[in-house]
């Protein structure tokens, strides 16, 4: 019972920690490449630039807390015809597969909040029911640009998904297992980022898929006014962009898992070793978010099932060569 | 208690601020967007000021109240540069200069969270735009189940595809002339199947656009070259910089946006296509797409026309610009990433033109045709609206290439100067 409701406040508490830092991170990235692509930005001189540079600089570590407390409070809008139940209930449904996401990774040997013997065919079975949720979003707000963004992703949702699959199934076999705590026992030599180097690069992939980030953005994306949120405000916004973060967070504790050896490291206790792998692949995720224009729909999938796909199937092939050997 | 310290917090929060444009407040706007106060939010629902910004024709009051109501209540209104309705003048918050558009927008967002202020009420009766058509008892279907147009919207029906025999239901839907992705004043009704577009109508033309001020002085008297090739500079930056927006590389348009009112003549901006290529800015949503026939092209004119091949280019006639060495820059493709190096090209040259024309001084030779960043203007002949070449254009295309070939081109027509000194 107590060790139930420990994990249970240590997966709340890291998911909140978690957006928190996704905030700031994705803050400072997006001033950071402005300053470090095109120059330091105009100081001074023309007025619009001066007040840019000049206005009461936002604090980036209380900006995220203002902006959660200006959702809180702004009215909440309802469309037409809405699907009511289900609209308001796919944020949080979409947040609680990020918390169940969160709930299979370990935080050291001993200490693994729900150690499954098929951990990583749940993660396998959270990847298409978040598909599931955001095409949900979109669809039950009734109004048009949501059910584009719906109608998007879930036209890319299998090519990405496609690939994860092959890529744990990667990281499974040195283990013989699908327990994520034996594929990160597993890593005791050799973390699965160096054995299998193709591993991680397609696996970030599918992070910013599950949660539409960045160049894989097709479900939120400004060209649709917001997509499957371009109606939502208040709090519904709030959980919405809550849980797309969360399961940024949820995805990185399995990607350090699966990839970076999870809690193993020298000198500081496991947890921590966990932290900094998992801000390591935020950073890696917010950066190429900020970076990488989105490509058209039809170009991600072709680029998926042309070049992605078959790299993940090299990936497997060299993994069960390498497990043979 | 509680509330107040939210409300306290969510005070310091950047403004969520959402903009009608009207005529001629484009730049200004983009310009102060920059304000770290303000964030501008892509979708009405998620704002809480609105700001209507530039001369609305009165036809374009139907779809301001629209819009005013779109905004979840309660809201508040900024104007600029324009008339309140007429229903709102007495509440109206008129911002006199630009410079206040962050201080205004503060204090009225301030005021709605700590409750000092009341919404504006709704302008348009909260009722179905069109009465539910059906002939069953229900209101059901036209004949048998069928058909009908509820509440004025087509029944889901599945109709032929045009991509890979997939039959969808076309959504049919109209976006404008509010919507800040288009140009202000377009406004389009769509026929999708999937994200496919299928049909498009234009229901109303981009507001004419005025051009930047040593254009319009151009046509009256010599102007310093350098001048000229500044402004066009800046033109083509700031529609590169909506198109990076569009693309979804928002911190990077930002980024772009803020640089260009401190170019100076002579900058490089080669270390911006190198970065743009590289991030793979050029292989984005809908780079290979948008493609111009000669006809279209010829039509639009300006970069769009050089970058599908056409030489057109009234600079080549002014014997100034001759001695500066100007020769125009044409690409052949006529696609979206076509103009999108066309203007990275054009921007680029006239940076170097003005640097050599600011060490001679030199001014422009001829009055009576100039090279717009829009195309050719002459005394009595400016630009056209071309937004119809849409029609033909976009179907057959995605979503994200048809918004990013609309972003591409620039389809509106100028106000000729002679216009603005007599009104």
């Amino acid at each position: 019972m107590t060790a139930a409701l420990l994990s249970t406040i240590m997966i709340l508490a890291t998911l909140a920690a978690g957006v928190y830092a996704i905030a700031v991170i994705d803050r400072v990235c997006s001033a950071a490449i402005g300053t470090a692509t095109l120059g330091p930005a105009a100081a001074g001189g023309n007025g619009v630039a001066a007040i840019t540079v000049n206005a009461i600089s936002p604090n980036v570590f209380l900006a995220p807390i203002h902006q959660a407390a200006a959702w809180w409070l702004a009215p909440l809008h309802t469309t037409e015809a809405p699907d009511a139940t289900a609209w308001r209930l796919a944020p949080v449904l979409y947040l609680t597969l990020a918390a169940m996401g969160l709930a299979l990774v370990p935080w050291s040997e001993t200490f693994v909040p729900v150690d499954l013997a098929t951990g990583i065919v749940l993660w396998g079975a959270l990847e298409p029911l978040a598909t599931v949720l955001i095409f949900l979003h979109g669809w039950s707000a009734n109004a048009h640009f949501a059910l584009l963004g719906s109608y998007r992703y879930v036209a890319i949702g299998l090519s990405y998904i496609l690939v994860s699959m092959f890529v744990l199934i990667g990281v499974a076999l040195p283990a013989e297992s699908l327990q994520i705590s034996a594929v990160v026992a597993s890593q005791q030599e050799l973390w699965n980022v160096l054995r299998q180097p193709l591993g991680l690069p397609l696996f970030l992939i599918v992070g910013l898929g599950i949660s539409f980030w960045g160049p894989l953005d097709f479900a939120d994306s400004s060209d649709l006014a917001g997509g499957t949120s371009a109606e939502s405000s208040g709090r519904s916004l709030l959980v919405w962009q809550f849980a797309r973060m969360a399961m940024l967070v949820s995805f990185s504790g399995i990607a350090a898992a699966a990839f970076l050896g999870g809690p193993m490291g020298p000198l500081l206790p496991g947890p921590v070793w966990l932290i900094l792998k998992m801000l390591f692949i935020l950073v890696l995720l917010m950066a190429l978010g900020r970076l990488l224009p989105r490509l058209s729909p039809e170009r991600f999938m072709t680029l998926a099932w042309v070049v992605l796909l078959p790299l993940a199937f090299i990936d497997l092939v060299w993994a069960g060569l390498e497990a043979l050997s | 208690m509680a509330m107040n310290w939210l409300a306290r917090l969510a005070c310091k929060a950047p403004v969520p601020i959402y903009p009608a444009i009207g005529r001629d407040a484009l730049d200004q706007v983009q310009d102060w967007s920059l304000d770290a106060r303000l964030q501008w939010v892509r979708s009405p629902r998620q704002a809480r000021i609105l700001l209507v910004a530039g001369e609305m024709m009165p036809d374009a009051h139907p779809a301001l109240r629209r819009i005013h109501d779109q905004l979840p209540a309660p809201a508040v209104t900024l104007w600029w540069r324009c008339t309140p309705l007429d229903e709102l003048a007495d509440r109206a918050i008129v911002v006199e200069d630009i410079e206040q558009l962050g201080a205004l927008a503060c204090e009225g967002y301030r005021s709605l969270l700590l409750n000092e202020r009341h919404g504006e009420s709704p302008l348009c009766a909260d009722k179905p735009p069109a009465p539910w058509e059906g002939l069953g008892e229900h209101g059901q279907g036209g004949e048998g189940m069928m058909g009908g147009k509820p509440y004025g919207r087509p029944m889901a029906m599945t109709s032929d595809d045009l991509r890979d025999g997939l039959e969808l239901d076309p959504l049919a839907f109209s976006v404008g002339p509010f919507w800040p992705v288009l140009a202000p004043g377009l406004s389009a009704h769509f026929v999708l199947h999937g994200d496919v577009v299928a049909e498009l109508d234009i229901t109303s033309m981009p507001c004419p656009v005025e051009l930047p001020a040593p254009f319009g002085q151009a046509l009256q008297q010599p102007v310093a070259i350098a001048d000229l090739e500044m402004a066009r500079a800046r033109y083509h930056l700031r529609r590169l910089g909506h198109s990076m927006w569009i693309n979804g590389l928002e911190s990077a348009s930002q980024a772009v946006l803020r640089r260009i009112p401190t170019l100076q003549p002579g900058d490089s901006i080669e270390p911006w296509r190198r970065w743009l290529r590289r991030l793979g800015f050029f292989v984005s949503a809908g780079a290979d797409k948008g493609k111009l026939s000669s006809d279209q092209a010829e039509r639009l004119g300006g970069p769009a026309a050089r970058a599908a091949g056409l030489a057109l280019d009234a600079r080549v006639h002014d014997r100034e610009y001759r001695k500066l060495g100007f020769e125009p820059i044409c690409r052949r493709s006529g696609t979206c990433r076509a103009r999108w190096q066309q203007w990275l090209d054009e921007a680029a040259q006239s940076l170097n033109l003005a640097a050599r024309a600011d060490s001679t001084g030199a001014k422009t030779s001829q009055t009576e045709l100039i090279e717009s960043p829009r195309g050719i203007v002459q005394h009595g002949r400016a630009p056209e609206d071309a937004s119809s070449i849409l029609c033909d254009l976009l179907p057959g295309l995605e979503w994200s290439e048809a918004i990013a070939t609309i972003a591409s081109l620039d389809l509106a027509a100028v106000a000729e100067p002679a216009d603005r000194e007599s009104s």
